[in-house]
């Protein structure tokens, strides 16, 4: 592997680029760096990692059966605040997927070469992302034995759903963006699953590779059918990026509580979602490329490229968050103005002033090239971000129910055991599925890869020194 | 060759097989299914739902559904209809209050009680207590046998030896609690004349007000007032709108003359107490003064009605140096100025009422002023009460210690708890040879005495009662007794040597007075009306005034002074001095003013608890938000000292209490009872005999908190327009004022899409009258009683979750030291452009076509969004099974249940339906009884509208205008709560208008 100095984020002084893989990597050698821990086992920390996830996802377990039993009322809910954390997770898993689609369709359809190295992980972490985030208005309902009059199926009692209420509109939103991102990651898996089976020595890894590789031989007709595949499904999934969040935000902006009830919410959502996202597939990717030693593949300049797009996003949440404030200003609702300063300065102060210093004041440090190249820093920084981007569905769910419209009904949420623990248990019900994924399936996609390193420029010469100059 | 069938035909037209014929042919019976039903089922259409159902029928499995046993009767009772409700007329005597009612009794069940309106004292309407009264009975602690010596005895073995064990004789002696029932008090004489002692104890009996009568030469007198024709009525440190004798028959007056338009103008409430009450939350000047100066305030303002001309009655003229007194109180002689002038002003239409807190002789003063001003006769007379000359409980223990009582019988009541603290009436029991303990609980009296013998619940027994205004009725069973138990007749009758009969006792004292010729069918007319037609006792209308020198002779102790501080102690609004303490309706049930829950606490003003040192957030905001991040709502602990006793207990810090005065309600702290027991602190035990409040006490903060839980912690309106008031000035200078209050026109009020909901036939509404509210509680139990919503224990009040249907919403304005108060009932506004239904996934909640805003409980799944978005927060969420809850901590509250009324399971959304259950019996009747089934104005009553005192709750078709309700919504008056949303609540308020007087101001 490559042992070259790791700095490819300044610019080429000869062709203005910095190269995106570095070392003096071939193709065989992108592919060998990416399976040898499939093949020749995982390290032992990887064990250590995966024992931690399940103690976690025993925990979401317990927890949740534990739900089932007594009802909702182990939560810390009350009369004024009937929503409490499983809808902030709900949000912040949601909202953690996004980074994975905008990722690999929304920066594919904008030719973003780097794109390559994080994709895959990226797309893996949307799911299972979503997979959490499906988790909770699963349980949280009062029911759960009858959630399934949610669904429009027929029905003896020949009655639909409401087709009014935005928490139908998310049952779609959502289940369509899982199926979608599903197809998509498996389409874009498809070429490596070949790569697998080819090089897979037992039976029975031959055997599951291949069938998933759908007889994938990389004839030029596979390539070219499986590009415009691709190509389609990213477009597809485009205006998913866009929509899922906003059909969540519309879970409140469509309900009248001050607070809640707040046009800005779909843009703010979704550039929340991607906030969040990033710093999520950057707290993976930190640990994994140092783990699998990949920092070749996964470089500096991807995480650079991350830390802008945080900071980018991370200025329009904080816009936002000042838009709020203005607007409850001058949309004189005494009503809207009273819950916005009840936010800053209430019992919940804590919280909001959380949420702005890690979501609002935190990603500024991005601005130093210094600090954003930086991926021990990078690491605490997106810490901060999840953390503040997790208090901002805290604040929105929890501060404009506990004091509404009538001073009567005001109280105060405080979360119980339970509340924690399903949250924390959510945490090992991804870190689970996330474990597994990079020790069975190729983490990086090394078709995807190979395409943008300068061999496969097509005036690529061995003779040239490493990376691609050749005559434009 | 198969061979043809014959034709065969129906008719001529049949055989000509015209197509208009064979067109018509199905409807030879009518209409056919197709023409009602739906559209046809499609080939794939029932694959998909027969696919669906098979898929589904698998899930439904894993449904928990009890099982349920049905058993038909094998001859119907007559007159039963099964599932129709049957109504009996009886009487009950609840918290000091004798009330005429109306038993619902479904399959021979009581469920619900409603008010008599044949019954004055009642009017069809009741207080809370009386609405509480029905789960009393099934009191899962309620007493099933008798015990002798510790060991269980059938009660119809104790009974039968019951007069050997208590001879009538001059040992003998019996503590009943006063109950103004005339045929116990004719037993109970009878028993007297055979020299049995006679003692009673306990508030029912009114001793302050019947020794200060008795002085006056008029002993077993109690006042009946007329407050409907009063101008001006001061309450002197009186709840008589809302507790004691006859509080609804006062309250529905007090309403009759809260009207704007009415003749004589509104009328004017004065209260003076130490502590707020619900009638002094209602007044239109409150003066806040230590209890101890209430006597002296009612002397100086008789003696400035003497001064300012008022005829002093035949024989106290020479009281007249004897009228005046003075108090350090600030503001004192001004208030006694003005409610003296205007008193004068309004002569022959003025009513004082003392209330029985205060001694004997403020009594007596009350009781001069409504003879200066001209009351009496007209605001107030003075009927005989049904009860008998009896000794005190002091008495009683003077009595055991001189060794005159051999036996006791406790007939009723606990005194063992009850009894002050200077009086340790567990050791004057012990003293006795026989002691015997009727009660309804084996309670701390019961496992103190030698003997118990269960008591009979009121709805299980005959008797009879007499309220305050003269008028007897006659109570009958509404059911065989559970529990092998007797009532206090039956067991006067045993003392007797009788064989105890309730009704044949009943009977003969009514056969006796001779007022029924033709008895049995003037019995059977008396039990049907649910009172007696008999004349009134003779009223007294004077008192020996000149017997009065010496109770005029006290004079009003000094004024607490800082540092020292007086205890004011008072029968609580719900559990009473603790005999309802074990009903978990009551127990539940937010006090008016502090929304205290499942507890007592010592009351204090915010500026006493500063220098007393007790932590609270502060009083203008947010008194009870806890400051750290999982804090609980916690009360500081102090230790009250007072007449050589102390009590540890949580100072609650309250807005109207008066700065030297420590306020706390009695009747908590029992020892007895899955829901009594552990509950609040046992305030009696600072009492000293005869005196509801003390001066000298001492507060001490201890060491510790205490989780308080209140429903409301929130004192402000932040000064939105929730609650809009105004004065009877304010409303004549401006009668636009209310809408000028409006956050936005209602002309910009427009909806982006046309109105579904349109106005045809029956459209339901309510409208709520904030200026006759007087926060009594009624309608929360009325409606927890009538749509069995479940208790939820203090627990999970604390963690917010309380059920209740109807909540009032209390609101502070002015000084915190000395605030105004209001409330304010809330519960669904069934809006028209509901907030709820548009948000909820499964279409659990949607739109009745008369207007009401429906729960499917079958089809809500529990998102709780509905509540979310619920701008008024009246929904309320099943968080656990509470309903099974309820029945597995009490096996007899299932009898209670209203079997119209769905029961709720765990994860369900509830609240209240404009009692819907009621709405579709009218319903139904009127489609049986009038040609186009239109509900008569009136036909049908919420829950909470039906027990209101007041009249408050009106409800109707609001798309006729002449009913009640659509007049009531034309008034100046009417508003929308939070009508700036546009949701159109069905249910609209009309302003509170008060009427201070402007001198006080």
């Amino acid at each position: 592997m490559a042992t070259d100095a790791l700095d490819n984020v300044s610019l080429d002084p000869v062709d203005g680029r910095a190269p995106l893989i570095l070392g003096r990597e071939d193709f065989r050698a992108v592919t060998d760096d990416v399976v040898r821990p499939i093949f020749e086992g995982p390290p032992k920390v990887w064990w250590a990692v995966l024992s931690f996830a399940l103690t976690l996802l025993s925990v979401m377990g317990i927890s949740i059966a534990y739900l089932f039993w007594e009802g909702t009322g182990i939560w810390g809910l009350n009369n004024p605040v009937g929503w409490g954390w499983a809808i902030i997770n709900f949000v912040f898993w949601v909202g953690i997927g996004h980074a994975g689609t905008l990722i690999s369709a929304i920066l594919f359809l904008f030719r973003q070469k780097w794109r390559t190295s994080i994709n895959r992980a990226a797309e893996a972490m949307t799911l299972f992302a979503v997979a959490c985030a499906l988790t909770f208005p699963g349980i949280h309902v009062g029911r759960v034995w009858v959630a399934y009059y949610m669904a429009p199926v027929p029905n003896q009692m020949a009655m639909w759903p409401n087709f009014r209420s935005p928490l139908l509109w998310d049952v779609f939103a959502v289940s369509i963006y899982g199926t979608v991102s599903l197809l998509f990651w498996y389409t874009g898996l498809i070429p490596d699953l070949a790569t697998m089976r080819d090089r897979a020595k037992s039976l029975i890894s031959k055997r599951l590779y291949g069938t998933f590789a759908l007889g994938w031989r990389g004839s030029n007709r596979h390539w070219l059918h499986y590009e415009r595949a691709y190509l389609l499904l990213a477009a597809l999934a485009t205006p998913l990026v866009l929509s899922v969040h906003s059909i969540v935000s519309f879970d409140f902006a469509v309900a009248q509580l001050p607070g809640w009830h707040t046009t800005i919410f779909p843009p703010y959502f979704v550039a929340g979602a991607i906030f969040s996202g990033f710093a999520m597939v950057l707290t993976l990717m930190i640990p994994v490329r140092k783990l699998f030693k990949w920092e070749h593949i996964i470089t500096v300049r991807h995480m650079e490229n991350m830390c802008k797009i945080i900071l980018l996003t991370g200025s329009l949440v904080g816009y936002a968050y000042a838009m709020e404030f203005f607007i409850a200003w001058y949309g004189a609702n005494e009503y809207e103005r009273y819950a916005f300063i009840n936010r800053a300065f209430g019992p919940y102060a804590w919280a909001y002033w959380t949420m702005v210093s890690c979501n609002v004041i935190s990603p500024q440090f991005f601005w130093f090239k210094k600090l954003r190249t930086n991926p021990a820093f990078i690491f605490v920084i997106t810490i901060f971000v999840n953390i503040g981007m997790w208090f901002e569905r805290f604040v929105i769910t929890v501060t404009s129910l506990h004091r509404d419209f009538l001073p009567s009904s005001w109280d105060y949420y405080r979360p119980t055991i339970w509340d924690v623990s399903t949250f924390l248990g959510s945490f090992g019900l991804f870190l689970t599925l996330f474990t597994l994924f990079v020790r069975f399936l190729p983490a990086i996609a090394i078709a995807e890869v190979k395409t943008v390193m300068p061999q496969a420029d097509p005036h690529w010469h061995p003779a040239d020194h490493g990376h691609a100059e050749g005559e434009h | 060759m198969t061979k043809r069938p014959l034709r065969q035909w129906r008719s001529l037209a049949d055989l000509s097989s015209s197509p208009a014929h064979v067109r018509d042919l199905p409807r030879e019976f009518g209409s056919e299914p197709e023409e009602i039903a739906v559209d046809p089922v499609s080939r794939r259409g029932f694959l998909g739902l027969v696919g669906a159902t098979a898929a589904f029928a698998g899930l439904e499995g894993c449904v928990r559904k009890p099982a349920q046993y049905i058993l038909p009767y094998a001859h119907r009772p007559e007159e039963l209809i099964p599932g129709r409700p049957r109504y009996f007329a009886s009487v009950l005597h609840v918290g000091g209050n004798v009330q005429g009612v109306l038993v619902e009794s479904q399959d021979g069940r009581p469920t619900k009680i409603e008010g008599n309106p044949n019954h004055p004292a009642s009017l069809g309407r009741t207080t809370a207590q009386v609405q509480a009264a029905v789960l009393g009975m099934y009191d899962g602690d309620r007493s099933q046998g008798a015990v002798v010596d510790g060991t269980p005895t059938a009660a119809a073995e104790v009974i039968a030896g019951l007069a050997a064990r208590a001879p009538a004789a001059g040992t003998t002696a019996i503590l009943t609690t006063g109950t103004p029932s005339p045929t116990l008090t004719d037993l109970l004489e009878q028993l007297a004349r055979r020299g049995v002692q006679l003692y009673v104890d306990g508030p029912d009996s009114a001793p302050h007000q019947g020794a200060a009568y008795a002085q006056l030469g008029a002993p077993g007198v109690v006042p009946a007032y007329d407050v409907a024709s009063a101008d001006v009525i001061v309450a002197l440190d009186s709840d008589f709108l809302a507790s004691g004798p006859n509080s609804v028959a006062h309250a529905a007056g007090f309403a009759t003359g809260r009207s704007v338009d009415r003749a004589g103008g509104m009328n004017r409430l004065y209260a003076v107490e130490p502590h707020f009450s619900t009638t002094g939350a209602s007044a239109d000047n409150r003066f806040q003064i230590p209890a101890s100066q209430v006597g002296a305030f009612a002397k100086a303002v008789a003696g400035r009605l003497v001064a300012g001309g008022a005829q002093l009655p035949a024989g106290a003229e020479s009281l007249r140096g004897q009228l005046s007194a003075t108090s350090s109180v600030e503001g004192f002689d001004k208030w006694v100025g003005a409610v003296a002038d205007d008193l004068l002003a309004h002569r022959g239409r003025a009513l004082v009422v003392v209330g029985e807190r205060q001694p004997a002789w403020v009594h007596a003063v009350g009781a001069l002023i409504n003879e200066l001003t001209g009351g009496v006769g007209r605001t107030v007379r003075y009927v005989e009460a049904a009860l008998p000359t009896a000794g005190s409980l002091n008495d009683l223990v003077t009595a055991v210690d001189a060794g005159r009582v051999q036996a006791l019988v406790v007939l009723g009541g606990n005194p063992v708890y009850s009894a002050p603290g200077d009086v340790d009436f567990a050791a004057t029991l012990a003293k006795v040879a026989t002691s015997v303990h009727v009660g309804f609980h084996y309670d701390e009296t019961g496992r103190a005495a030698k003997i118990h013998l269960p008591e009979a619940h009121a709805l299980e027994a005959w008797g009879d009662l007499r309220s305050t205004d003269g008028t007897a009725a006659i109570a009958q069973p509404l059911v065989e007794p559970l529990y092998a138990s007797y009532s206090a007749i039956e067991v006067a009758q045993a003392l007797l040597g009788q064989e105890p009969n309730g009704l044949e006792a009943v009977r003969a004292y009514w056969q006796a007075t001779g007022f029924a010729p033709d008895f049995e069918a003037t019995w059977r007319s008396w039990l049907h009306a649910g009172k007696v037609d008999a004349p009134a006792p003779a009223a007294r209308a004077t008192f020996g005034w000149s017997t009065a020198s010496t109770l005029l002779g006290a004079n009003a102790p000094a004024a607490p002074s800082a540092g020292s501080y007086e205890l004011a102690l008072f029968y609580d609004q719900k559990v009473y001095d603790g005999r309802y303490a074990n009903n978990a309706w009551l127990q539940e049930l937010p006090d008016t003013v502090s929304k205290i829950t499942w507890d007592n606490a010592a009351l204090v003003n915010p500026v006493t608890a500063r220098a007393l040192g007790i932590e609270f957030r502060h009083a203008d905001d947010d008194e009870n938000i806890p400051s750290t991040f999982f804090g609980g709502l916690d009360a500081q602990l102090v230790t009250v000292s007072v007449n050589g006793k102390s009590l540890t207990l949580p100072a609650l810090v309250t807005p109207g209490v008066e700065a030297n005065t420590i306020a706390i309600a009695l009747g908590y702290g029992r020892e007895f009872g899955t829901t009594a027991a552990r509950v609040g602190f046992a305030s009696h035990t600072l009492m000293k005999s005869g005196e509801f409040f003390s001066s000298g006490a001492t507060v001490a903060l201890a060491s510790g908190t205490y989780p308080i839980a209140t429903t409301q912690d929130h004192g402000s309106m932040e000064g939105r327009p929730l609650l809009r008031q105004g004065t009877v000035e304010e409303l004549r200078e401006n009668p636009e004022f209310v809408h000028e209050m409006d956050e936005m026109e209602p002309s910009r009020l427009r909806s982006l899409w046309e109105e579904p909901n349109v106005r045809t036939g029956q459209q339901w509404g309510m409208s709520i009258d904030l200026s006759t509210c007087i926060g009594c509680n009624a309608c929360t139990i009325a409606c927890q009683a009538e749509n069995t919503i479940s208790v939820v224990g203090k627990e999970r009040v604390l963690e917010g979750r309380e059920m209740h249907w109807i909540r009032l919403d209390r609101y502070f304005a002015g000084d915190p030291q000395n605030p105004t108060v209001s409330v304010q009932p809330v519960a669904c506004m069934h809006c028209e452009n509901a907030p709820c239904e548009q948000v909820c996934p499964v279409a659990a909640t949607t739109h009745g076509p008369e207007g009401t805003n429906d729960m499917a409980y079958n089809r809500c799944i529990g998102t709780r969004y509905c509540a979310n978005n619920c701008p008024y927060k009246v929904r309320r969420y099943n968080f656990f099974n509470f309903s099974n809850e309820n029945d597995e901590r009490n096996p007899l509250y299932r009898l209670q249940k209203n079997p119209d009324v769905t029961v709720r399971f765990r994860g369900v959304m509830e609240k209240c339906t404009y009692c819907i259950q009621r709405v579709n019996q009218a319903r139904i009747d009127a489609k049986v009884t009038t040609p186009e089934g239109t509900v008569a104005d009136g036909g049908v009553t919420p829950a909470c509208g039906q027990a209101c005192p007041t009249g408050a709750i009106v409800f109707g078709d609001v798309n006729d205008p002449t009913t009640r309700v659509s007049r009531a919504k034309e008034s100046q008056r009417d508003y929308s709560l939070l009508g700036w949303l546009n949701v159109h609540p069905r249910t609209t308020y009309l302003a509170k208008i008060t009427n201070p007087n402007p001198e006080l101001v």
